[in-house]
């Protein structure tokens, strides 16, 4: 549209899957113990994609390119097919599961409230969330002005999705978290953040904006370059996963992992988040 | 013409050279679609399922039983020490807090293990049984050492899961409550008195039969006393001479056989768990401790940790012992039987006359009880003499149910600074539970 300056493309998709392999427990009765993969759930996806382009300025000596997408995902355990129950999971504290309606590894928490009678009741748990983003945007912008330089940047969004937090719920379990040392905290609070079973302040929203990269470039002219034999290079410097902009999640980063993806499992257990890594390059081609 | 003959003679040449990559992938792809084995892996260490019928292998099976359940047993005994009465103490590890404060769900890790090697080694005695008859055929099985071993070992895992977990099922059945698993421990015990019989008129090792036989002996009036069959119980344990003992044994050679009570009681910034507070300053020469409190893995809070006590391989009356990674403990004796015996008897003369006995051992001088206060002082003693060699949670369980006595620790955890729960038994664990279709 309009000359190549805006462009669009939408996606839709919903599919059904049949034979899904999922990570369930083995009856330790048998006497074996452990986890086995097994073709049991039927699964639907379905979600749409939006790719959208526009490029407001392309001048000769100034060119803005904007790029944005945006997806959604709805994922859900339509049938385990074998009529089993709930498969309860967490290495930690059972707050994920497969359950039939739900997402896959969705979470579970179960909150400890002071009754009446002052006494500390511990709730049924209650679904929270899905364990994996159920929307995702990503925003890139790139200058290219006086000829050889670039400027580009990245910005991640996810949300919808659920991470448990485990050093914070030690730590309040411990009484070293600001929320329970709080002189002005409620008491109530305190006293359900410190029960061992409750998981409900830990189980938390996981949204989160990130500036994923941010680099500049410059291409040496032509004219210097061509004179030893090189046909191009460029002079780059590069940062990647910078900073967490805005985030719903109260530990480090929402994006860590402490037990790996394989069965759907997410945990942040004092996890080393995804490193800041900034580099300088250059990129020459004969 | 001869020209255009070499020419045809040089072109399918080419083409098959042009081809040959083509074939040579083509081919590999047909014997790789024919052939199931290529994704076979072969693990040289692995005895494969049809090997565990090989006659030779019989005494690998045996051993298999007996290492199952010398490791689960200690494991055992730490972890439902520290939930019951005998032990305290404090960890940093999340998982140890509500075994400590009894408020543990089907969620914590030593529930799931614990009855994960329970289960496995009530699996292996009871797989060995069956392989046993399937190897040498039902007559001569019956009559075998190998069987009474079995056997015995079967019954004892049917002890330790009914007096741990509230309920349990047996190879995905329903959910048995701790006295049907009992009575699975009879008919296991019964059984392997029986073929010890057998083995003996057989010509097997009778000095070998008969330390298994007492072993059964011993496990069957526990599960008798269990259940509350006091005729039983005593029946069974006046059977068993009073010198008799049988060892739990732990090792130096693996960490699988290491006892779990060193890594729990030794290192200035390892050791966590303290006697309980019935178990503390007592005087007792059976369940010796450090005379002060020392430092403990958690930073500030000191314990008193215990050297071995009386059940132990190391223990002597005159000298305190620390743990040691070989130390092993006594699983059964004439001791315990005489302990049974008096129980079931109830407060008769000669049930007084055992407890001053044990009561001299402790460095305690003779006392005189009379009905309910010397029931309550035979238990006492036996929590002394038995202190942590895995026997104290299934104790105050059926002191409870039977007697209406209540062991269990109610108030506040010193160490944890936290009330107590009200969680008596381990319950079923969630792996379990998620993959059971008859719970």
């Amino acid at each position: 549209m309009y000359r190549d300056r805006l462009n669009f493309e939408f996606t839709y998709y919903n599919s059904f899957t049949t034979d899904a392999l999922l990570n369930v427990s083995v009856p330790p009765s048998t006497g074996f113990s452990g986890n086995r993969l097994e073709n049991l759930g039927e699964i639907s996806n379905s979600g749409f994609e939006i790719l959208a382009t526009f490029i407001p300025l392309d001048t000769r000596n100034l060119q803005f390119i904007n790029t944005l997408s945006f997806s959604t995902n709805k994922n859900e355990l339509v049938s385990f097919g074998d009529g089993r129950d709930s498969q309860i999971f967490g290495i930690y504290a059972p707050v994920q599961r497969y359950e039939e309606g739900k997402p896959l590894g969705a979470f579970w928490s179960r909150r400890a409230v002071v009754d009446a009678n002052d006494n500390l009741v511990l709730e049924d748990p209650e679904y929270r969330g899905p364990s994996l983003p159920t929307r995702e945007i990503r925003y890139s912008a790139e200058f290219n002005f006086l000829e050889n330089w670039r400027l580009f940047a990245l910005l991640d969004y996810a949300g919808g999705h659920y991470q448990f937090n485990v050093k914070d719920w030690r730590r309040d379990r411990a009484g070293l978290s600001w929320e329970v040392v709080n002189p002005d905290a409620d008491p109530n609070e305190v006293r359900s953040r410190m029960n061992a079973t409750q998981t409900y302040y830990s189980v938390q929203q996981a949204d989160f904006i990130k500036l994923r990269d941010l680099s500049l470039s410059y291409r040496l002219p032509g004219r210097w370059v061509n004179q030893v034999g090189v046909s191009n290079a460029t002079l780059s410097l590069t940062g990647h996963n910078l900073a967490v902009l805005w985030t719903k999640y109260g530990g480090q980063d929402p994006e860590v992992n402490f037990h790996g993806d394989a069965d759907f499992s997410r945990v942040d257990s004092w996890t080393a988040p995804p490193m800041r890594r900034i580099s300088a390059s250059i990129n020459v081609n004969f | 013409m001869r020209m255009n003959k070499k020419i045809t003679q040089i072109k399918p040449s080419k083409m098959m050279t042009k081809r040959t990559p083509f074939m040579a992938v083509l081919f590999f792809m047909i014997v790789a679609l024919s052939c199931d084995s290529l994704l076979e892996v072969e693990n040289p260490g692995a005895i494969e399922e049809q090997e565990l019928s090989n006659p030779n292998l019989e005494t690998l099976i045996i051993n298999g039983v007996i290492g199952e359940f010398q490791y689960t047993y200690s494991y055992s005994a730490l972890y439902t020490g520290a939930f019951s009465d005998e032990l305290q103490g404090r960890h940093t590890f999340v998982q140890n807090h509500p075994l400590f404060l009894r408020t543990i769900d089907q969620s914590n890790v030593y529930v799931n293990n614990v009855y994960s090697f329970w289960q496995r080694s009530r699996a292996s005695a009871d797989d060995a049984i069956d392989r046993l008859v399937e190897l040498k055929g039902n007559e001569e099985a019956e009559a075998s050492l190998n069987m009474v071993i079995a056997r015995a070992y079967a019954g004892y895992s049917y002890i330790m899961l009914g007096e741990t977990f509230c309920a349990a099922p047996v190879s995905v059945s329903r959910a048995y409550s701790s006295d049907e698993l009992m009575e699975f421990a009879v008919e296991r015990f019964t059984d392997a008195i029986a073929a010890a019989g057998r083995a003996t008129a057989a010509g097997a090792d009778a000095a070998e039969v008969e330390r298994y036989r007492n072993l059964a002996q011993v496990g069957l009036a526990r599960a008798h006393l269990n259940l509350g069959n006091m005729t039983e119980a005593a029946t069974a344990a006046s059977a068993v001479p009073a010198d008799f003992t049988f060892m739990n044994r732990h090792s130096d050679n693996s960490a699988r056989q290491y006892n779990p009570y060193f890594d729990a009681t030794t290192g200035a910034n390892n050791r966590y768990i303290t006697p309980g507070v019935d178990f503390t300053n007592t005087g007792d020469v059976r369940i010796p401790h450090t005379e002060e409190r020392v430092t403990s893995l958690v930073s500030g809070i000191m314990l008193y940790i215990p050297y071995q006590p009386s059940q132990f391989s190391g223990w002597t009356p005159a000298d305190s012992v620390e743990f040691e990674r070989n130390t092993s403990v006594v699983l059964a004796s004439g001791l315990e039987a005489r302990y049974i015996e008096a129980e079931a008897n109830g407060a008769v003369a000669s049930t007084l006359t055992f407890v001053n006995e044990r009561r001299d051992v402790g460095g305690q001088l003779p006392g005189v009880f009379a009905g309910d206060a010397l029931m309550e002082e035979l238990r006492v003693q036996r929590s002394r003499d038995f202190f942590m060699s895995g026997r104290r949670l299934g104790d105050i369980r059926r002191y409870k149910a039977l007697y209406g006595e209540d062991y269990f620790l109610t108030g506040t955890d010193p160490y944890y600074n936290e009330p107590y729960g009200t969680v008596e038994c381990f319950p079923i664990p969630q792996s379990e539970i998620n993959s059971n279709p008859n719970l």
